[in-house]
């Protein structure tokens, strides 16, 4: 790790005060987000728990401009916001649609390949909970195989949708993925796609202790085992260029896994044919 | 009605949750620094909270803001647990 922390800046434009639970990874992820992007931005939230993290009535935890847009509509609301800006001659201004894995995987998902299409000069972020928690943790799109979800008490039976992929296939300017426990490469992601004249989509995994059945002070141990075990790969998509930001040392699935409430059911057969097809992407052997 | 004739909705100072915060209560255990040169300063970026600062004079956290969740004592050294209460215990 080496971040500059003399030079980090010391304002707190997110996260002090929010009303999230305890140990909560959405948090965390904005304020890490928040450190590079800077004071001259704009955010929208679709419905999610960053919403709710906000504060409520007169009080609110962030000191940028923000807007609580309707479920589906976040990225249409931030290119709304961006055309204004275009249009006033603002020019040094980061228009932020932040969304959960609903708002920008399922409900959110026909505005945000819009705004994709249109190449609007706008970031998306998808903070990964993988489940609809602010709701009480339902299976979602983003939920992992077999994972036990609050309306799922056998596990998922079919494949996490890869967002990633999706994204990247619309050419847009910046795709990357993130994690919580690696703040320099968030935040390196952050300033990359802010310096873009198009559309970035950074993917973010952001562990959520309630939903995913581990203790609060796990939140970043369990999302470091995700990269270090291979199953949440950090790379980057710029301008069609394919690199890895961080090459993992490959511990066993099993210490991911087993390390979370949501997988206890797990039988060794499900975590072997987890740990082969692991193995089968970075090209390991069977 | 004129525009100047609307009545005033109330509206808040961005981050004024900072200044109302009071989460003592959310609190089983309390960070506790216990030695302060040892405290790696990434914890500030791993606190969800905003409670906890690093800098040259020391590590400080800011139980008004602090949730008490842990991450800090987990990742750096030099930070401990200490439970909020101490009382008797195994009264029911």
């Amino acid at each position: 790790m080496t971040i500059d922390f003399k030079n980090l800046p010391k304002q707190e434009l997110f996260g002090q005060g929010n009303v999230g639970c305890k140990g909560c990874g959405a948090a965390i992820a904005g304020r890490q987000a928040m450190k590079v992007l800077g004071e001259r931005t704009i955010i929208t939230i679709p419905a999610s728990c960053m919403a709710t993290l906000g504060g409520n009535n007169t009080k609110t935890t962030w000191k940028t401009p923000f807007y609580h847009t309707l479920f589906e509509c976040a990225p249409a609301i931030s290119s709304g916001v961006r055309a204004a800006l275009e249009i006033q001659g603002i020019k040094d201004v980061n228009v932020v649609s932040w969304g959960g894995d609903a708002g920008s995987a399922d409900i959110g998902f026909q505005s945000l390949t819009g705004a994709a299409e249109r190449q609007e000069h706008i970031i998306h972020v998808l903070y990964d909970n993988e489940m609809y928690m602010n709701t009480g943790g339902q299976t979602g799109s983003q939920t992992p195989l077999y994972a036990i979800t609050s309306n799922g008490a056998l596990g998922k039976k079919v494949h996490k949708k890869n967002m990633l992929a999706i994204m990247e296939a619309h050419g847009i300017d910046y795709v990357a993925s993130a994690n919580i426990a690696y703040p320099e490469d968030l935040m390196n992601k952050f300033k990359k796609a802010a310096s873009k004249k198009g559309f970035s989509y950074i993917h973010i995994l952001a562990p959520c202790h309630r939903g995913w059945g581990i203790k609060p002070e796990e939140t970043i141990e369990v999302a470091r085992k995700a990269v270090e075990c291979g199953m949440w790969e950090l790379f980057e998509v710029d301008e069609g260029k394919r690199t890895r930001t961080y090459e993992p040392s490959f511990i066993p699935v099993a210490d991911y896994l087993k390390a979370q409430g949501r997988f206890k059911n797990l039988t060794a057969e499900q975590t072997a044919e987890l740990q082969k097809s692991v193995n089968k992407y970075y090209g390991k052997g069977e | 009605m004129a525009v100047k004739n609307l009545p005033i909705v109330p509206s808040g100072d961005p981050g004024a949750l900072v200044e109302a915060a009071n989460y003592a209560t959310w609190r089983i255990f309390r960070p506790v620094i216990t030695e302060s040169a040892k405290v790696n300063p990434i914890v500030t970026l791993y606190c969800p909270d905003g409670a906890i600062t690093v800098d040259e004079s020391g590590a400080e956290v800011n139980y008004k803001l602090c949730k008490g969740c842990g991450i800090c004592a987990k990742e750096s050294e030099g930070i401990q647990m200490v439970p909020e209460y101490t009382g008797p215990k195994g009264v029911f």
